[in-house]
């Protein structure tokens, strides 16, 4: 009973941790169709971010809002100085994010060397649920998650806000004729996908080892998400991340982590074949 | 309220527009006559910001807006409602209609009561999506989505187009009313000349780039020579 609860909560934590991390991945990738490869080195930046503010003694809280606002910053930056000049272009946007990738993780390597950093959660204890006990830190970031998801879904589909984003994604020329300052909605839509991968680095560093690859581990699977859950609407990858987190920690759990792996990749192959516009459908571009 | 003088523009390397003037009064409503191709689309897009002009100005009030952005065009008063409507169909009548009125006066706008005065049917769909109505209503909700805005100005690309009769004598009656009782001032593209002598005080003959005739839609009415002569009828 224990086993298959502790089970349950782990399976439950992998799937909210990616679509924590593919959550911004989707808003670039699935509303603005740029493959964004930095997108693992900006939650890397993220940790950092929160490695190099705890040795500096600043309060984990502070941290984790400091290392949100600076990478989403960042994006910012990415958008103006390289990213605009290739929307539209597919294969240049990959290239150009992965150099950017590349820049930022030796950038990171020269900074603090290849070796890992710890920092260290804000919360210590171990909550007992039905006997079972479990971290509490880890129902935290499952509750950021939840927020996450929860606040980006409204930001986008009951605010003003989010009317006009989307009008810019739908239709830019005409949202543009209308008034809309399509510019603008592009800087801050990436901006808020950068922020969002910002914040899930610097939740995750305190429960992971935070060096120069720590990016790419959730970044596969973020990227399997949207291609099985489909990238035409916000909760396409959000259903994604449910298959393919709860088959990839239930597979590791009762069988072993190599066959899960097997297991998921084989699962996303069937899924993509069977709906290649992804689960949600409407998955190609327009 | 808009002058046009020695436009040229085009795509690539073609010239559409070949130096056209024009010059539109303040609460005036103009027809663009002409064949398919003959740059009355073009000269829309150009004004609206959505083409780059090559050669020539553009004056909108005081200021001159070639090479403005659309958004910086709309802002400054004029609404454009193009060819095929182009309303967002995944969003909502009411999503379509705020979206004109806060692209032109902020995130806060409302719709604007004279919008539902004017085409109640959309009161009647607020909630419905956009790709759902009717052709005719979706016209409709184009023209509303860019009066939500209360332009100064509003340039009309083909409102007639793919509509059954009795809506296009609809559409014509509300624009009409638009500039008689708002002093809405209006440009209209048109190949139904019906239409376009209902909605407008004075029509324009656009051949190979340039304007090449006017007359005033009471003198075309008494003698349709020109009609014959400059558009295929």
């Amino acid at each position: 009973m224990d086993q298959a609860l502790l089970l349950l909560l782990d399976a439950t934590n992998y799937v909210l941790v990616i679509i924590l991390v593919a959550m911004g991945l989707v808003i670039v990738f699935g509303l603005m169709r740029v493959i964004n490869m930095a997108h693992g080195e900006l939650f890397l930046l993220g940790a950092y971010t929160l490695v190099l503010l705890q040795q500096a003694g600043v309060p984990y809280w502070i941290g984790l809002i400091a290392a949100t606002l600076l990478v989403g910053f960042i994006g910012l930056l990415m958008e103006e100085l390289v990213i605009r000049h290739i929307y539209h272009r597919f294969l240049d946007t990959i290239l150009a994010t992965w150099g950017i990738s590349i820049a930022i993780k030796q950038g990171v390597v020269l900074l603090f060397g290849p070796g890992a950093q710890s920092t260290t959660a804000p919360i210590t204890a171990q909550l007992q649920i039905f006997g079972a006990s479990y971290p509490a830190y880890r129902l935290f970031i499952m509750a950021v998650a939840l927020l996450v998801v929860a606040g980006t879904f409204y930001l986008f589909f009951r605010t003003r806000f989010g009317l006009a984003a989307r009008a810019v994604i739908a239709n830019r020329a005409m949202a543009g004729c209308l008034g809309v300052p399509t510019r603008t909605f592009d800087r801050l839509t990436f901006a808020y996908g950068a922020a969002l991968a910002g914040l899930a680095g610097a939740v995750m560093a305190p429960i992971m080892s935070v060096d120069p690859q720590m990016g790419l581990g959730f970044l596969i699977p973020a990227f399997l998400s949207i291609l099985v859950g489909g990238a035409g609407h916000l909760a396409g990858p959000v259903l994604g991340a449910g298959l393919i987190g709860a088959t990839d920690s239930v597979t590791a759990g009762l069988w072993s982590p190599v066959m899960a792996q097997v297991v998921v990749f084989a699962m996303a192959v069937v899924a993509i074949r069977l709906f290649p516009g992804g689960l949600m459908g409407r998955g190609g571009p327009r | 309220m808009l002058r046009i003088e020695g436009l040229v523009c085009g795509y690539g390397g073609s010239r559409v527009l070949r130096g056209f003037d024009l010059s539109v009064g303040e609460g005036e409503s103009v027809a663009l006559l002409g064949r398919n191709g003959m740059g009355k689309t073009t000269l829309l897009r150009a004004v609206m910001g959505l083409i780059k002009a090559k050669e020539g100005k553009i004056e909108f009030g005081d200021n001159r807006i070639d090479g403005a952005k659309p958004e910086v065009i709309a802002k400054a008063g004029l609404a454009y409602v193009p060819q095929g409507r182009e309303i967002f169909p995944d969003l909502s009548v009411e999503e379509n209609l705020l979206l004109g009125a806060m692209g032109k006066n902020g995130l806060g706008a409302a719709v604007p009561d004279q919008v539902f005065q004017r085409f109640p049917i959309l009161k009647d769909r607020l909630n419905q999506k956009g790709g759902t109505l009717s052709g005719g209503q979706q016209q409709q909700l184009a023209i509303g989505r860019a009066l939500a805005g209360q332009p100064t100005m509003l340039l009309l690309d083909e409102p007639s187009e793919g509509l059954q009769p009795s809506i296009v004598t609809e559409v014509g009656n509300a624009m009409r009313r638009e500039v008689e009782e708002r002093g809405l001032t209006l440009v209209t593209v048109e190949q139904n000349v019906e239409l376009a002598l209902t909605i407008a005080e004075r029509c324009l003959f656009i051949e190979n780039g340039v304007l090449v005739a006017e007359a005033s839609s009471a003198t075309l009415r008494a003698d349709d020579s020109l009609l014959h002569k400059h558009l295929a009828i």
